[in-house]
């Protein structure tokens, strides 16, 4: 019964190993549109794998293995801000006036992140699930467990933050 | 990327900026599933522990001593207990056994980070190195580029009490697949073929009974048995602290290094980061990044004081070439120092260039 067991704890180990393996890069990603910062990344995927290790056996029943990743992800993200640690925690420069802009001369990389740093952690994220992962609007309201309502509108927020805040490098602005 | 104007630019600009030069990655599968077991495990026992408790209760009230029995029905199982976590000292911290108040100092001069093994040989093509400890136990990692996607080396050595974990796919065993011998030790496969990433895990036995680790990626196929046993002969194995571009001076004894995380060029010049997160209680923790001045690698958080909006001038500081910055959420977490800007002066720079840094004392 011991072999079997351990037998069985070996492959869920190579099964998690490979998964995660081939799927790394790409969660790092997310993290780090999610958190703008590649040390914090790294922890929140860490954690996220951590995670996923610990329920693997549930993970294994889910159809979109992805999705699910995705989803500890993002909640482990959201469950960050949340903290005590977190909670006073502001970009630099993060809270502009109204209608004020990021420099046009910077680098627009460095502005986008700049600016997506600014949003809120919520709307940060609809933002990301929306335009990076490419998911509609039903499947970011299951990802961050509310109404296609508030996705709609975290997502038409965040959009209008960061159309404020990051403008074209060539125009100056002059075309925002 | 010029705006985002449409939905079209900010796709285009989110997928750019995830594709933007990163560090090597520091994340650990190995150390995932080794913490992961640990979390299942307490899981299982605490769920025996509650079924435990509601046995025992249970009884109790079969027995007519009900819920007022004079010996109360305490925590049952390691799963219980106090709430309270505990914070074990580790490598980094600043004085062992102080019980002094928060006021209290450590000598100068501890590391608050080391590692057990470094790279004594790496191919000429890796530029960047990663040293790393904390949850996830102390580490090493080598890449040949800043954004962590090509050829990688990790080094790692198992605890005393601990087994390597087993690869198996199918069903099949396949984490005794045996290896030339590293330095006349006894070695093994661990995952001599993987089809991911083209990853390779080579193990050996070391003469105080513990296990090495030497992990690799997209190694060019056909040199994976050669670089690797190479990397691994050449290894320098034993704890030792790593330089540091900075210095802790007049560190309260209550607070220990619970994080460290050093990026750095292999040699010469370049960009580099470190990140120290201290806990003060189990409760409290900050953090302090140190990075050259003119890094794009600044995160760009830092601590607020109050409300949402007020700045800390004080969380951030130049000091000879480099730019120091202290992340906390919590105040009372530095009051034994003075509040952020009472700490940034026990982080003394010693300087960008990683050729003058030094390591303290374990």
């Amino acid at each position: 019964m011991g072999r079997t067991a351990g037998s069985a704890r070996h492959v869920r180990d190579a099964e998690f190993t490979e998964y995660v393996a081939s799927r790394a890069g790409w969660l790092r990603k997310v993290a780090y549109l999610l958190c703008s910062d590649w040390h914090r990344a790294d922890d929140l995927v860490q954690e996220s794998i951590t995670k996923l290790y610990a329920n693997w056996s549930r993970v294994g029943q889910v159809q979109n293995r992805d999705g699910y990743a995705r989803t500890v992800l993002v909640n482990t993200y959201l469950a960050e801000q949340r903290s005590p640690w977190w909670r006073r925690i502001r970009t630099v420069g993060s809270e502009p006036d109204a209608g004020a802009v990021v420099a046009a001369d910077l680098d627009a990389s460095l502005d986008l992140r700049q600016a997506l740093s600014s949003l809120p952690p919520r709307q940060r994220a609809a933002v990301v699930l929306r335009y990076y992962c490419d998911l509609t609007v039903e499947q970011t309201a299951d990802v961050l467990g509310c109404s296609t309502g508030n996705v709609k509108s975290q997502t038409s927020r965040g959009l209008a933050a960061l159309r404020r805040r990051v403008v074209p490098a060539r125009a100056g602005g002059a075309e925002a | 990327m010029s705006g985002v104007r449409s939905e079209q630019e900010l796709v285009a600009g989110l997928a750019e900026l995830a594709e933007s030069a990163a560090p090597p990655s520091g994340v650990d599968v190995c150390a995932a599933v080794r913490q992961g077991r640990g979390r299942v495990a307490r899981r299982r026992m605490s769920v025996w522990g509650a079924a435990a408790a509601v046995l025992l209760v249970c009884s109790s009230v079969a027995a007519g001593t009900g819920g007022r029995s004079a010996a109360p029905v305490g925590p049952a199982g390691p799963g219980a207990g106090s709430a309270a976590p505990s914070v074990s000292p580790r490598p980094g911290t600043p004085s062992p056994g102080a019980s002094a108040p928060g006021g209290a100092t450590a000598a100068d001069g501890f590391a608050p980070l080391s590692v057990e093994a470094d790279f004594g040989w790496l191919p000429d093509s890796m530029k960047v190195v990663r040293y790393s400890s904390g949850a996830n136990g102390l580490r090493v990692q080598a890449a040949d580029d800043a954004s962590g996607q090509g050829m990688r080396f990790g080094l790692a050595v198992y605890r005393a009490d601990e087994l390597p974990p087993v690869d198996m796919r199918d069903g099949t065993e396949r984490g005794l697949v045996a290896a030339a011998p590293v330095n006349g030790r006894e070695a093994f496969w661990a995952a001599p073929d993987s089809t991911v990433g083209g990853r390779s895990v080579l193990r050996w036995h070391l003469a105080n009974g513990r296990w090495a680790e030497l992990t690799s990626s997209a190694v060019p196929p056909g040199q994976q048995a050669t670089l690797m046993h190479k990397v691994a002969e050449k290894a320098s194995l034993g704890l030792r602290p790593v330089a540091l571009p900075v210095r802790l001076t007049g560190v309260p004894a209550a607070y220990a290094v619970t994080n460290a995380d050093l990026l750095r060029p292999r040699a010469g010049a370049g960009d580099w980061s470190l990140r120290l997160t201290f806990s003060v209680s189990p409760t409290q923790s900050f953090s302090t990044t140190v990075v050259p001045l003119g890094s794009d690698w600044l995160p760009r958080m830092q601590a607020v004081e109050g409300t949402a909006g007020e700045t800390d001038p004080a969380a951030c500081r130049e000091q000879g070439g480099l730019m120091v910055c202290v992340q906390t959420a919590d105040r009372s977490a530095l009051t034994a120092v003075g509040g952020p800007a009472g700490w940034l002066p026990h982080v003394v720079a010693i300087g960008a260039d990683p050729a003058a840094w030094e390591s303290g004392t374990v």
